[in-house]
């Protein structure tokens, strides 16, 4: 097996568990963040070969995955026109509140835009900076400070009006 | 509180609330064998070139596109109709 294809295969095993996590995250649909996993790492494979930094490879990846996830609502008409005629439908799976001990929150969070909702989760649970932040969002600083302030904003509020 | 409305949520019960709650949506597990759905579609791509059912897609939606625009212009009276007859007026030349 030649090393690139092993250092894959070993990406996935260890990578796929936690861009799951990222992606349900923002999605907030278990589903849809398995696809976003699959599309985050068939583009990984084809470009598998100019990331040779493997320190990089993590923060690639996430990066490539939170832009999925972030771009799927624009691209879900190109999606269907791109669909297979032949492939079976995927049974929905409508998840309006995730099984979490704060409803009132998933709820709140559920309101949240997915730029809004990345920013939160990758500052919040991932610990990265906002000068991070950006770098994973290819945007600005002062746009990642925006869609925190707003989420941030709009949680409290909706969690004052209970 | 007494009109009823909810506390304000201060910014430290905020952070904290959020970093449990995603913590909790951090351990929602995928189906089994997502590892295994994930390698055999990166390394083994097996999809339909998309243009196949793209072209046709496009074809109809040009169409349709077409007919919906002369049938609002035909409607909104853009495209030219002869003028009724009584109307014409003829110039007789000198």
């Amino acid at each position: 097996m030649d090393l690139a294809r092993h250092t894959f295969e070993s990406a996935v095993a260890t990578e796929s568990r936690r861009l799951f996590a990222v992606a349900v995250s923002i999605t907030r649909d278990p589903a849809e963040a398995e696809d976003a996993v699959q599309e985050t790492m068939v583009k990984a494979w084809r470009k598998w070969d100019t990331v040779r930094d493997e320190s990089r490879r993590s923060a690639w990846l996430t990066r490539i995955c939170v832009n999925h996830c972030i771009s799927r609502k624009r691209g879900k008409l190109a999606a269907w026109l791109l669909r297979d005629p032949h492939a079976p439908e995927r049974a929905d799976e409508p998840v309006a509140v995730l099984d979490t001990r704060d409803p009132d929150l998933d709820r709140a969070c559920a309101l949240l835009t997915a730029h809004q909702r990345a920013v939160v989760t990758l500052h919040y649970h991932y610990g990265y900076s906002l000068d991070e932040c950006a770098d994973l969002l290819d945007c600005r600083p002062g746009t990642v400070r925006s869609h925190l302030h707003r989420a941030l904003e709009a949680l409290r509020k909706e969690l004052s009006h209970g | 509180m007494a009109d009823g409305s909810a506390p304000p949520v201060d910014q430290p019960d905020l952070d904290s609330r959020l970093r449990t709650h995603l913590d909790q949506v951090a351990d929602i597990s995928p189906r089994p064998g997502l590892e295994g759905r994930v390698l055999t579609a990166a390394t083994n791509p097996k999809r339909p070139p998309s243009a196949v059912s793209l072209r046709p897609m496009i074809a109809v939606l040009v169409m349709v596109g077409v007919i919906a625009i002369l049938l609002v212009l035909t409607v909104s009276g853009h495209v030219a109709h002869p003028p009724p007859s009584n109307n014409v007026t003829h110039q007789t030349p000198p």
